[in-house]
């Protein structure tokens, strides 16, 4: 059974598109609400606590805890933050995958790949350039 | 790897029509000012062009960017511009392969194909894709194929006569307004309030003619809604011997291939071991006439809007049988071993009882609050009677046909839904779950009704209402299944 893990560079990438979001939205706050300056700053504050909490506690723990172990039998996926949750799927009731991956990948690691199976389905996600390759191939096998 | 066929580049195309609300605006915007801006407009007309340059560009980078290839072991799609989606179906997951030739496709030698697995999403397909013919050609070299010099083939092909026998028994008005809507829905709401203002304008001339002709105290109202009933009910009816006009059926152990359309032509493939379960479906005449549609229950097939999944028309029982054969299921199709009891009379009965009384009763309520429609009133009151009286019969039929049996393996569980008799045979490996339930009265009385589940894209119930306790118990004994 292969351990694989999230790839640590698509956090950077992460955090920063979030901060940035943070930011046009305290912008964008700033400048329509400007005639209520309790409520403009209320909202900034929201959205700036939401915004970092996301970026610098949620997310790590989130990557720190996601994993997958996949054998010839099964797929266990790892993840979450406080609770941690565990999903396992049978090899053989995979009956197709899609991989999609985002310009850049190999820098980003915003590869994904999800597998359909009966009844459900598992998404395999930031996984790094050489593992996303990997893993694909092993799938259409 | 191949590119979809060019007419795709349309569909594409059309997706970004929205992006024409920008001339649009400007065009609203010009109307307000003088006629001296008329020349800025006309000036302007290269951001119009562009806007629909762009919106076929789009269009022709969509198709430009997706390939697709029918490899060794898989069917390969491989989409978008900026992030790359590839999706990779192997052969031996396929549950069912549609293909569809729209007359409007025809001319351009162009194939809707739709392949299906048992996963994904609910009743739309893993994969679609526009093809051109020959390229579907080459993914046949790829799929088994019934060979007719196969011993177990089986080959059917039903008369004119037997398809519109099938329509007429299987058109609904429902259905028809179903269809209706969707033309509604797709054909934009002017058209819809154009044809529905002439509608109304030619049903108030029919009404009153026929009115006047009978010459009978029925109100138009009462002539309007039939004449409606009727013509959705036509409507439905016509739609379905174009569906089904051609109906071919050839299949042996490898895979089932399935013919029909005359409008569009649909091709279907399905592969048997991917079956869930086999649905004998009738209605209380061809109960009478001991004839059953062959429906089947497998991802891919029949789950379109206004489809039928059936597999084979009308039968005989002897030629559903023989048909069945294929699946080995043909011998299973025997006497119940388990039966609704004569007892659980009110089970069955109750529902058409008390509205076949509730509906009298509330008509002559209705008839004393509404004195000045009491014609009208009448006249619903009769309409909706007559379909209860036609479930209580069926329900009494339901009462001594309902019933269970298996053997080796294999189940078939016969019910009543509605106003349609059930006869479902399935291999017992595709049972998924069994839910049995008493109610307060059938508790002192040792009765039980018993849902079955079986594998299916959509959880369905297939309930036998009013069965011993015991013998219940004892039957999921034998299928497995004990407490």
């Amino acid at each position: 059974m292969k351990r694989y893990f999230a790839d640590k560079t698509c956090l950077n990438v992460i955090r920063v598109l979030i901060l940035v979001l943070t930011f046009v939205l305290m912008g964008l706050t700033a400048y329509f609400l400007s005639f209520a300056p309790i409520i403009m700053s209320i909202i900034s504050a929201v959205f700036f606590v939401a915004g970092v909490f996301v970026s610098m506690i949620y997310l790590p723990f989130y990557f720190r805890n996601l994993c997958y172990y996949i054998s010839n039998e099964k797929i266990v996926k790892i993840s979450g933050f406080y609770f941690i949750g565990k999903q396992i799927m049978r090899i053989d009731s995979v009956q197709y995958s899609t991989s999609v991956s985002t310009p850049f990948s190999r820098i980003t690691g915003l590869n994904f790949i999800v597998l359909y199976a009966y009844g459900g389905k598992m998404t395999i996600m930031f996984l790094s350039k050489k593992d996303f390759d990997e893993l694909n191939l092993a799938f259409r096998k | 790897m191949f590119h979809e066929h060019p007419i795709k580049i349309i569909k594409y195309a059309l997706k970004n029509i929205w992006l024409l609300i920008f001339p649009l605006l400007r065009g609203i915007r010009s109307m307000k000012l003088d006629i001296d801006a008329f020349y800025s407009w006309a000036k302007g007309t290269w951001f119009d062009i562009l806007i629909i340059v762009l919106i076929i560009g789009f269009g022709y980078l969509r198709w430009l960017f997706t390939w697709f290839s029918f490899g060794e072991n898989d069917i390969d799609l491989l989409t978008g511009i900026v992030v790359k989606k590839q999706t990779c179906i192997p052969y031996n997951s396929i549950s069912a392969i549609t293909a569809e030739q729209s007359f409007y496709l025809r001319p351009f030698k162009a194939s809707r194909l739709k392949v299906d697995t048992c996963a994904g999403m609910f009743n739309t397909s893993d994969m679609s894709l526009l093809i051109r013919r020959e390229d579907f050609k080459k993914l046949h070299k790829k799929i088994p194929e019934v060979r007719s010099e196969s011993k177990k083939t089986f080959i059917f092909k039903p008369k004119l006569s037997t398809i519109i026998f099938f329509s007429f028994v299987f058109s609904s008005s429902l259905s028809g307004a179903v269809y209706l809507a969707a033309i509604f829905f797709q054909s934009g709401r002017i058209a819809a309030d154009l044809f529905e203002n002439e509608f109304k304008d030619a049903l108030n001339e029919i009404t009153s003619e026929v009115s006047a002709k009978l010459a009978i105290k029925i109100p138009p109202v009462a002539i309007g809604i039939s004449i409606v009933i009727i013509a959705l009910w036509l409507f439905s009816f016509v739609s379905n011997i174009l569906r089904y006009t051609g109906f071919s059926m050839n299949s042996n152990e490898r895979t089932l291939k399935v013919k029909m359309g005359y409008i569009t032509r649909r091709h279907y493939h399905i592969v048997p071991d991917k079956v869930n379960y086999i649905d004998l479906r009738q209605n209380l005449l061809m109960k009478i006439f001991r004839v059953s549609s062959v429906n089947v229950s497998c991802s891919g097939y029949g789950h379109q809007k206004g489809e039928l999944p059936v597999l084979l028309p009308i039968l005989s029982r002897k030629q559903v049988e023989k048909a069945l054969d294929i699946f080995s299921f043909g011998r299973f199709i025997k006497g119940r071993d388990i039966k609704a009891l004569k007892s659980a009379t009110i089970t069955y009965l109750w529902i058409p009882l008390v509205s076949g009384i509730a509906v009298p009763i509330l008509t002559i309520f209705a008839r004393h609050i509404f004195s000045s429609f009491t014609q009208i009133v009448t006249f619903l009151g009769i309409m909706f009677e007559i379909p209860i009286i036609w479930l209580f019969v069926i329900k009494v039929v339901a009462l001594f046909t309902s019933g269970a049996s298996i053997e080796k393996g294999v189940c078939c569980i016969r019910f009543c839904k509605g106003y349609a008799f059930h006869t479902v045979i399935a291999e017992r490996e595709k049972l998924v779950k069994v839910h049995m339930w008493q109610t307060i009265f059938q508790k002192p009385l040792k009765r039980v009704n018993i849902a079955f589940y079986f594998n299916s894209e959509t959880a369905k119930r297939n309930v036998l209402y009013g069965v011993n306790i015991d013998d219940a118990t004892e039957f999921l004994k034998k299928m497995g299944i004990s407490e």
